[in-house]
């Protein structure tokens, strides 16, 4: 077990270092620089330019330095890309474009705390209750529960998140009053509930879905016959035996869902003024803030894999027949 | 086990029963759904990045859009009852939108940037609310004979608001630190009209050895000849330098906090220590920042204990925090105006004041068939601008056929009045041009920044093309960032495409020289007028300001009428919901995150 860890976490490295090269690649090829904003501003002077450039390695080529010096062959790496990969292996994410002056990192790291308790109440919530939810509709297959909970999914998967997260608002800010709509202190859990409603319904309908789905399967097979025959109670067939084997297929989406939610949501945060991370990669693009787009790329790359290998060690505990070597 | 669960369930289905109820009503009245635009969030400015062609909404409106849901709460109840009691503190709640990124007095360039510094700081030069250049830290200025040496004289007893003097000194390092090589601000050319700035901003920081940079800073003609008395050296004559004395980046920031704070000193409220009417208390990322009275500071006392500045990005959240009475000042989103002018307690409580900024159609004046001067007049002459601003933009603009806006000393409402509205006199020129009836033409390709309503805007202008001149123009979208790439260079600038402009300052030097001289925009599109770059440049130089102003009329006219360069279609306003117990002070062209922004010490709660 430990070997596989150590041995995925080895393919980690490789993993960043294309996918690095993928996103430089792409961010290059997008027309306009970090310099071109807005069109109906004053543009930045040429000479101006050509001092921020020097400031931020742009005047440097992008991966191949043909001026470099043979006697010292690393010279030739002294290029925009691998010089930020040599950084970036230091841990340095490098400084912003935008936020001039302000570390990657930093930005970061100052925003996720915000985006990481929401997306972990999002994600607790909407996972608890769409196993309940879907569980419940299997055993109770066409019957009102099932075409209710079925409804909601739907529903709620259909309905963009934004349009949901405005009528929140309306609803418990602007008519029952029970909330601010601007909240003034982003601690405890009471100010992201709304938030993480509109947040993890998708995922809940998502979830309560798919373990509807698999736990129809499960109900048919032999082996819960066999165990009904066994003369088991309802609760340990549902648990033991239904649940522990449809969960497979939803644990597998769980890790990818749990990334996408804690690194928070461009809409979600937009709208509640949610001080996050999920704005930050969005903007970034538009903005061409080329240090930004790498480090959130390579964090949200790091979460992803770091995920995926949970999951992957969690079947070996969920299903006996899978083992890790 | 299974009781809560169908408890929980239940509560869910009755919300969203609710939120359903109250989804149908204002889909009604809905106007065309937004996708989320993500580079909206960057626009900080009216018609800024979100493209020209939008109607300059105020601040960051441009967020996801939903669908209209405020829109008809109003219709359906008829007064949400805004909390019209004042508030029992004298504080004013005001949004601004995005978060600035950079609170850097001398790196700013954005206007929710600026915002901050016309709290905090005061330059040597202000503005009246007439904005006219007039005494800021400075009492008064000379100019010498040849217009080359200015010197500014201080006011006496000037302090900081940690009590500190502020002497001539503090504004040397100020303008040295605008033109530093390495820190590169989006505005340092500005300082370049100064002797020896050019030399030292464009110098290699990396290939130059320190002392030599040091002797280039030194060399700089920005001296404090005493405590009071600073002297400012130009390279070249400019008569509307005290414009450039008044910018942001004149800002008097400390050089002992600097240094301490490093790269990110600035994002310190305790930093922040200015010689403006107010200082910051707090100031918290995305969320809030708070501004109290500077006890030091020279001019009028404000009347308020604090200004609050929130950084709701969706208009329409703000827009619900306003009737809520928990913002008093907000910038009115396109989509929620309507319903704003339609609700009998919110229309009065609107504010619409003027913008700075006007758009229209720019030419690539060497691609044919703009490179003829008719079939540009043609285009221009074949949009009707007022059925443009009220139908599509929703009155969110006025319908423009001048190039500087109302409230720029020397603007004419009617300096392109050659480009008036007339289908059959645009019809008659595009058969003079060699196009009857638009015959012979190549494909005309429409560009602008796309967002989606963008989209449906530009459908506007391509149908009134075709109705005046028969032309079938294809729509070109272009992601925002992109197209202000393509116009980069006359060679792949589009051939005709939505642009405008935005004041950096409220004077018509501005407008001119920095726009249409033929070294500056001008030349991505294609446009070189030697009369006009002597005209403006001897502007630029004229100590008489009635003959100058007139001279850049003068240019103004030659730009729209004789060579029609450009074709304005529309500028900015700016509307504000304002509560009816916020007094404020008087409204200019140029206010930038409330109205009376020159005059912050007059915001006040009404008792």
């Amino acid at each position: 077990m430990l070997q596989f860890i150590i041995r995925r976490m080895l393919w980690m490295i490789p993993t960043l270092f294309i996918l690095a090269w993928i996103t430089f690649a792409l961010m290059h090829a997008a027309p306009g620089g970090p310099w071109d904003t807005d069109p109906s501003r004053k543009q930045l002077d040429p000479r101006t330019e050509q001092q921020l450039n020097r400031r931020f390695g742009l005047d440097k080529p992008e991966y191949f330095n043909p001026n470099g010096d043979p006697s010292r062959p690393w010279t030739y790496l002294d290029s925009q890309f691998f010089n930020y990969i040599f950084k970036a292996l230091q841990g340095d994410l490098g400084a912003s474009f935008r936020r001039r002056g302000q570390d990657v990192q930093e930005i970061i790291g100052r925003g996720l705390p915000y985006s990481a308790r929401l997306g972990l109440i999002a994600f607790a919530w909407s996972t608890v209750l769409g196993l309940a939810l879907g569980v419940m509709a299997a055993l109770n297959q066409n019957t009102y529960i099932d075409y209710i909970s079925g409804f909601l999914a739907t529903f709620l998967r259909s309905v963009p998140s934004f349009v949901l997260g405005i009528y929140l608002i309306i609803i418990f800010a602007t008519w029952l009053k029970l909330v601010p709509v601007i909240q003034d202190n982003w601690g405890g859990i009471t100010p992201y509930i709304l938030p993480s409603i509109a947040l993890g319904a998708p995922t809940m309908a998502f979830v309560m879905r798919l373990t509807r789905g698999s736990m129809l399967e499960v109900i048919r097979q032999d082996y819960i016959r066999t165990a009904r025959a066994k003369g088991l109670g309802d609760r340990a067939v549902i648990m033991g035996h239904m649940l522990r084997n449809a969960l497979i297929p939803v644990v597998t989406i769980l890790g990818p869902a749990f990334v996408a939610l804690v690194t928070g949501s461009f809409i979600i945060e937009n709208l509640f003024a949610i001080p996050g991370i999920g704005r930050l990669f969005v903007e970034a693009i538009g903005q061409r803030d080329y240090p930004m787009i790498m480090g959130t790329t390579l964090f949200y790359a790091v979460l992803v894999a770091i995920a995926n290998l949970a999951v992957d060690v969690t079947y070996a505990f969920i299903d006996p027949r899978i083992r890790l070597s | 086990m299974r009781k809560p669960i169908l408890l929980a369930l239940l509560a869910l289905l009755v919300a969203i029963a609710a939120a359903c109820g109250g989804a149908q009503t204002p889909q009604q009245s809905a106007a065309p759904t937004q996708a989320p635009a993500p580079k909206a969030t960057e626009a900080p400015k009216p018609a800024a990045t979100t493209a020209p062609t939008q109607a300059p909404a105020p601040k960051a409106t441009e967020a996801p859009k939903a669908t209209e849901a405020p829109k008809a709460a109003p219709t359906t109840a008829p007064t949400t009852a805004p909390a019209v009691k004042a508030p029992a503190q004298n504080i004013i709640r005001i949004n601004t939108g995005t978060y600035p990124d950079n609170l850097d007095p001398q790196q700013m360039s954005y206007l929710i940037e600026i915002g901050f510094e016309g709290l905090l700081y005061e330059s040597l030069v202000a503005l009246t609310p007439d904005l006219t250049a007039t005494g800021g830290a400075a009492e008064k200025w000379d100019v010498s004979a040849d217009g080359l040496t200015w010197t500014f004289k201080l006011r006496s007893g000037l302090k900081y608001s940690d009590g500190k003097p502020l002497t001539a000194k503090n504004f040397e390092y100020a303008f040295k630190r605008a033109a530093d090589p390495v820190l590169a601000g989006q505005y340092q050319s500005s300082t370049f009209d100064i002797e020896g700035a050019e030399a030292y901003g464009t110098a290699d920081p990396k290939a130059t050895k320190a002392e030599d940079l040091q002797k280039l800073r030194d060399a700089m003609g920005v001296k404090a000849v005493d405590d009071t008395t600073l002297q400012i050296k130009l390279a070249k004559k400019a008569a509307y330098f005290p414009y450039i004395a008044y910018l942001w980046i004149g800002a008097p920031v400390r050089e002992d906090v600097v240094t301490k704070g490093g790269d990110t000193w600035f994002t310190k409220a305790e930093n922040h220590i200015g010689n403006g009417p107010f200082m910051l208390k707090e100031l918290k990322e995305k969320e809030i920042a708070r501004f109290v009275p500077n006890p030091n500071w020279r001019g009028p006392k404000p009347a308020v204990d604090e200004i609050q500045y929130r950084f709701i990005t969706d208009s329409k959240v703000a827009f619900e925090a306003y009737k809520n009475g928990e913002l008093d000042i907000i910038g009115v989103g396109a989509e929620d105006y309507q319903t704003v002018k339609k609700d009998a307690a919110l229309s009065k409580e609107l504010l619409e004041a003027p913008g700075s900024c006007t758009t229209g159609f720019a030419f690539n004046m060497t691609r044919p068939p703009f490179d003829n001067r008719d079939v540009r007049l043609a285009f221009a002459k074949s949009i009707d601008r007022d059925a443009w601003t009220r139908d599509v933009l929703q009155g969110v603009a006025k319908p423009a056929i001048s190039w500087m806006p109302e409230g720029i000393p020397g603007a004419k409402a009617d300096s392109g009045a050659a480009q008036k509205y007339d289908p059959t006199e645009a019809k008659a020129l595009l058969a003079k041009a060699g196009f009857p009836d638009g015959k012979g033409l190549p494909e005309i390709k429409l560009t602008f920044g796309s967002t989606p309503r963008n989209k449906i805007r530009n459908e506007f202008l391509a149908s009134q093309i075709q109705k005046s001149l028969g032309i079938q123009v294809v729509l070109d979208p272009v992601e925002t960032t992109t197209l202000t790439a393509l116009t980069k260079d006359v060679k792949t600038t589009p051939a005709i495409n939505i642009a405008g402009w935005c004041s950096d300052y409220p004077d018509a030097q501005d407008w001119l020289t920095t726009y249409w001289r033929s070294t500056a925009f001008a030349k991505r599109y294609g446009y070189k007028n030697a009369d006009l770059d002597k005209l403006m440049d001897s502007a630029d130089v004229e100590s008489d300001n009635a003959k100058r102003l007139q001279m850049y009329q003068q240019a103004e006219k030659i730009i729209l009428e004789q060579d029609v360069a450009y074709a304005p279609l529309h500028q900015s306003i700016t509307p504000y919901l304002v509560k009816p117990y916020v007094a404020y002070g008087k409204v200019t062209s140029h206010d930038v995150d409330f109205p009376g922004w020159f005059e912050p010490w007059k915001l006040a709660i009404k008792r």
